[in-house]
């Protein structure tokens, strides 16, 4: 069978929209293909489907990467492939892999971002910082879980901590404004 | 139909020769660009004037308002919202009851005898691409010339300016051009005059009186955004007087989820679409906010090092980025729009 009427069959078994059949047929064979392969696999539901057909047709049209290759690359392979996860966070870590590529500034920052409150103890159980959605937004949410008072101190000294010793100065200047040569350029 | 529409009887055919199709244009094969072809005069039976959409509750309005005389526009740029906002039309309308505008306009400055206000005529359409057949700038610059609390800003990205030329706005006329990096314009704004043109245009306005605006609207982001916004501002030193520059304006592209499905089904390979865009409270698609942060900075930094005593600011952005980008509180939306009134 060929990748056209493999890609139709699917399209019937899973129920697709007339719209995203066509949006997908008129994708080069090798493109199409690949994205089957994820498809069958992962059996993403119509929605997820067309965001991964969005993302990788974005990256195409930015980075003249087609997205056959970027379902190529070793990170989407690992994480689709990884069978010691079930299906739908196989699904979730394959998207997190485009997501990345389509976001890439977002994600670096991001991604900075947690690093930092990870490298100072902000990102545990009891004591962890959130970032508004996208980065849209100016504050940060500190969460703090204790068991007891004594645990309650820790986790206050801790900020008192990485207060003094500029953490969330570093943090809040990433959150506004990345710098002319950082992540956001 | 009003003497000022002599040339348009009912609706013809706008064919303006600069509407080329450029690399990546499907103008023959689309509704919305045939619609671009069509002209329609017509009286409106509401009302003319309105506050800006812009301003809403989310972000700070400079209290600018509209004077809605014609929807639609012969251009077509790719992020242009009319192409949602206006999906379905058959043809570019302009309204052929100025007068009732007008007297609209007088009616709602008595109202309020003790504010000057701004507005402007190219929110829905551009202020000036039709001039040339419709003439009707002859109608609006001397009924604002004779308005002390109103001034008129004529908002375009064409160099439709003949008839401005024969008139005497008396300071109360502003007409403001959008600008953009020559590679943009040339990719993403199909049927408008390049960069330079505009910036030539503005200089024979101020030649002839006027007062100019500029707005950096939409900023686009893009590998080389920032060389290339240096070169317009650079330019625009060069070639325009600074002492009558009444404001620049900066916002970054917006993008409702519906526009961004119109943009897909019509420049399919547009680079618009590959921005980093994320979800902002007022629910409209923005490059993410450190990002735009960082262009507002550098290149208001470039205009206010270029124009030091024009006032500059921010469309449709939250208090928080006007601070983060000028490092002071914004101004309250009345503030804000005395200054601007006032140039």
């Amino acid at each position: 069978m060929d990748a056209r009427s493999a890609i139709a069959r699917f399209a019937e078994r899973r129920r697709l929209s007339e719209r995203t059949l066509s949006r997908w047929l008129t994708w080069a064979r090798s493109d199409g293909a690949a994205l089957l392969e994820l498809a069958e696999e992962l059996l993403p539901s119509e929605n997820h489907l067309k965001e991964i057909m969005d993302w990788l047709e974005e990256i195409e049209v930015r980075d003249r990467v087609s997205p056959a290759a970027v379902l190529a690359e070793q990170r989407v392979k690992a994480s689709l492939s990884d069978r010691k996860v079930g299906r739908s966070d196989r699904l979730k870590r394959v998207k997190a892999c485009i997501w990345k590529r389509r976001f890439p500034r977002l994600a670096r920052l991001e991604a900075e971002l947690h690093e930092l409150a990870a490298e100072n103890g902000l990102a545990g159980e009891k004591l962890s910082v959130a970032f508004p959605p996208g980065l849209e937004g100016e504050e940060i949410t500190l969460s703090l879980r204790p068991g007891s008072e004594a645990e309650l101190r820790g986790l206050i000294e801790r900020i008192e901590r990485c207060l003094q010793g500029g953490v969330f100065t570093r943090l809040f200047s990433l959150l506004h404004h990345c710098g002319p040569r950082g992540g956001a350029r | 139909m009003e003497h000022s529409f002599a040339r348009v009887d009912n609706t013809m055919n706008c064919d303006p020769p600069e509407l080329a199709p450029s690399r990546g244009y499907k103008a023959e094969e689309d509704d919305f660009a045939a619609s671009k072809r069509l002209l329609l005069a017509e009286p409106n039976g509401g009302r003319f004037l309105a506050r800006c959409p812009a301003g809403r509750a989310a972000v700070r309005c400079c209290g600018y308002l509209v004077l809605n005389l014609a929807s639609n526009c012969p251009m077509d740029c790719h992020y242009c919202f009319l192409q949602d906002y206006l999906a379905g039309a058959r043809a570019v309308t302009v309204r052929s009851n100025v007068r009732d505008a007008l007297e609209e306009v007088e009616v709602f400055l008595a109202a309020h005898p003790r504010r000057s206000f701004r507005i402007g005529t190219g929110e829905f359409a551009d202020s000036l691409a039709l001039d040339a057949l419709t003439g009707l700038s002859r109608e609006l610059v001397p009924f604002f010339a004779a308005q002390d609390r109103a001034l008129l800003e004529l908002k375009t990205k064409t160099v439709e300016i003949e008839n401005l030329l024969r008139m005497d706005g008396r300071g109360r006329v502003v007409v403001s051009w959008s600008l953009a990096p020559a590679s943009v314009i040339a990719e993403l704004e199909h049927g408008t005059a390049p960069l330079a043109a505009r910036l030539a245009a503005a200089r024979k306005c101020q030649e002839h009186g006027y007062k100019v605006g500029f707005h950096f609207d939409p900023l686009i982001d893009y590998p080389d955004w920032a060389g290339g916004y240096e070169d317009v501002v650079a330019r625009m030193a060069e070639v325009v007087d600074r002492r009558s520059v009444a404001w620049i304006s900066m916002g970054s592209l917006r993008l409702t989820r519906k526009l961004r499905a119109t943009i897909r089904s019509r420049f399919p390979r547009s680079p618009i679409l590959a921005g980093e865009y994320v979800e902002s409270p007022d629910g409209k698609l923005r490059l993410f906010r450190p990002a735009r942060v960082v262009m507002y900075r550098l290149i208001g930094g470039w205009l206010r090092q270029a124009f030091p005593d024009t006032p500059l600011y921010l469309c449709m952005e939250p208090p928080q980025v006007w601070e983060r980008v000028f490092g002071t509180p914004a101004p309250r939306e009345a503030e804000l729009a005395d200054i601007l009134a006032a140039r």
